[in-house]
């Protein structure tokens, strides 16, 4: 048996007056939400929020009361139900392998059933432990109890992508971590993700692990969707205080009053430094070669001011840059970083450099989120 | 001593009665391991039916077994068939009852994951019930070796053969010697087959035995 590919890649994932009750409890209400295609959405709350439910019934595990949830615009409903899950990777915590079958064949087991031959299937299956970091030689032939925690989530994440699926459902898929192994994990997982560009959906109890994962994140709570938006747009505008609890947004608006212009800044490259004798044209050159906009004029070592490539154009190339030097904004490194930053919102200058006894030592770019957080 | 049992062994012809005898534990036995599996696979998913055929099975189960044979005398005649059904009738249970009990005790997680995956029904029986289920099967069959293997023996009483008739033919005749060597032989048979068993199992059990919830 072969199953057809459903999507070779996905456009929306959009859930539709979702609602699911358990005996007369709603696990999940009402719910709306559209995950964009290519996105790592993360489904986070307490447990009892629906989160896990709303997962389950994207790959049909559970049959939804009402609503709908459609695949680029198809409902999941029209789909053969092993078909569509055969095309989304399905990640869980803990028992997630099988213990009787090894890690190859654990991997192996729906290219198996799918007829796949015995060397494509240990090609995948290689590939796909390389993919997630475990050797080969080493994991192969072994089985689930003989791995560690760590271990047996990356083979469970391995056997996720075995068929190469266009869409992931992640479970807490490093629930049951310790906290050291998990932040590893994490890490590990952003550099897959970006390998493998896939559209995920990523539930999690961790505003943590949402922050550093999540492209977006969607809030639930009692079955109902709360917020759903970038780590940033909770942050700042958060809809309720439940969102703003757990995005924690008054401690990192606290944070930010303790902070120096030096904790944000980001240090000069040499690249960024050039001399006011130089011509336009040598200087639009340099900029062009690295690939900046802005470059900042030293003399000695010392901070005359800044000119931007924008500058250049339309200048006769001949001619020193000299006069079209700008007086830069500048904050001394010790400066209280929130009240600089209030003055570059009121002055509305969007960047800033920072000196140390009048040498450059780094800049400081004020995006609109930043500026809106004072 | 030994010229005892080898005199015993000679003059009844052990040999081909024990031949004999495993051919009808064997026949008997693989019948029973075939029907049993089979009904325990076929009413996994069907509680009613399930307990209409454990009913059915356990009444079975409590007839004496000289009774099931002289029942089956009009059907089945005297012999090598009647004994063999007999066998069958009892075995089907212990093997039929730990199938079913063995599919259907999975921990939910196990199969919902199979589920979420992408295997079938058909596929999870085959790839994660039935292996799972394995270590209780063995432990049926293991059960139903100790009937067939009494069943076979008493079968002597119906002109089967096997070693039962030897058994027979000792007490007809009240000779010691032939009673305890071919009884003792038929013991030792009996403990043989289980410690095979047994060995299995618990290679099994060590192999696919995985925290049911029972």
């Amino acid at each position: 048996m072969t199953t057809k590919k459903l999507f070779e890649r996905i456009d929306s994932v959009s859930i539709k007056n979702l609602t699911k009750k358990f005996d007369e409890l709603y696990a999940v209400n009402d719910l709306d939400l559209d995950v964009i295609g290519g996105e790592l959405l993360i489904l986070i709350g307490g447990s009892g929020s629906g989160k896990t439910t709303t997962l389950k019934m994207i790959n049909r595990l559970i049959t939804p009361d009402s609503g709908s949830i459609t695949i680029n615009n198809i409902d999941t409903k029209e789909f053969d139900e092993v078909t569509l899950r055969r095309n989304i990777g399905y990640v869980i915590q803990e028992i997630g392998l099988f213990p009787h079958l090894s890690v190859k064949d654990n991997i192996g087991l729906i290219p198996k059933l799918e007829g796949w031959k015995e060397e494509k299937i240990l090609k995948r299956v290689k590939y796909l432990l390389k993919l997630v970091d475990l050797s080969s030689d080493i994991f192969l032939n072994r089985f689930p109890k003989e791995l560690s925690g760590g271990q047996q989530q990356r083979v469970g994440l391995a056997r996720a992508l075995a068929m190469d699926p266009r869409l992931l459902l992640m479970d807490e898929p490093f629930g049951a971590l310790d906290p050291i192994l998990r932040k590893q994990l994490q890490e590990e997982f952003i550099k897959i993700k970006k390998d493998i560009g896939r559209t995920i959906i990523f539930v999690t109890h961790d505003i943590d692990e949402a922050f550093k994962l999540g492209d977006r994140i969607a809030i639930m709570s009692n079955g109902k969707l709360i917020q759903v938006g970038t780590p940033e747009e909770l942050i700042l505008n958060p809809k309720n205080k439940l969102v703003a609890n757990l995005v924690d947004a008054d401690h990192k608006f606290r944070h930010i009053e303790n902070l120096k212009t030096k904790d944000l800044m980001t240090p000069i490259d040499k690249k960024y430094k050039i001399s006011a004798d130089l011509t336009v044209k040598k200087t639009k050159d340099e900029m062009v070669k690295h690939n900046i906009e802005l470059s900042i004029v030293v003399k000695d070592g010392k901070l005359i001011g800044c000119i931007s490539l924008s500058d250049l154009f339309d200048k006769k190339p001949k001619e020193t840059i000299k006069k079209l030097i700008k007086k830069p904004y500048t904050f001394h490194i010790n400066d209280n970083l929130s009240e600089s930053l209030l003055e570059m919102k009121k002055q509305k200058q969007f960047i800033a450099i920072i000196i140390d006894e009048n040498v450059p030592v780094g800049i400081i770019y004020a995006n609109e989120i930043l500026l809106n957080l004072l | 001593m030994i010229d005892i049992i080898l005199q015993v062994w000679e003059k009844q012809d052990l040999s081909t009665k024990t031949i004999e005898h495993l051919a009808m534990f064997g026949w008997a036995l693989s019948i029973s391991i075939i029907l049993g599996i089979g009904i325990g696979i076929l009413i996994y998913k069907k509680t009613r039916i399930a307990n209409v055929v454990f009913n059915i099975l356990n009444i079975i189960e409590l007839i004496p077994t000289l009774a099931l044979l002289i029942l089956f005398l009009p059907i089945l005649g005297l012999g090598a068939s009647p004994t063999i059904a007999a066998c069958i009738l009892y075995s089907i249970l212990p093997i039929a009852r730990n199938t079913h009990t063995g599919l259907t005790n999975i921990n939910k997680e196990y199969i919902e994951v199979a589920k979420g995956l992408g295997l079938s029904s058909k596929e999870i029986l085959i790839k994660v019930r039935l292996p799972f289920s394995l270590p209780l099967i063995i432990g049926g069959v293991r059960i139903a070796i100790v009937f067939t293997m009494g069943v076979v023996t008493l079968g002597g009483l119906i002109a089967a053969g096997g070693i039962g008739e030897t058994i027979q033919t000792g007490l007809q005749f009240i000779k010691m010697d032939i009673i305890i060597v071919s009884s003792i032989w038929v013991g030792f048979l009996a403990v043989f087959f289980d410690g095979i068993a047994g060995f299995i199992e618990k290679k099994l059990k060590r192999r696919f035995d995985f925290g049911k919830s029972i």
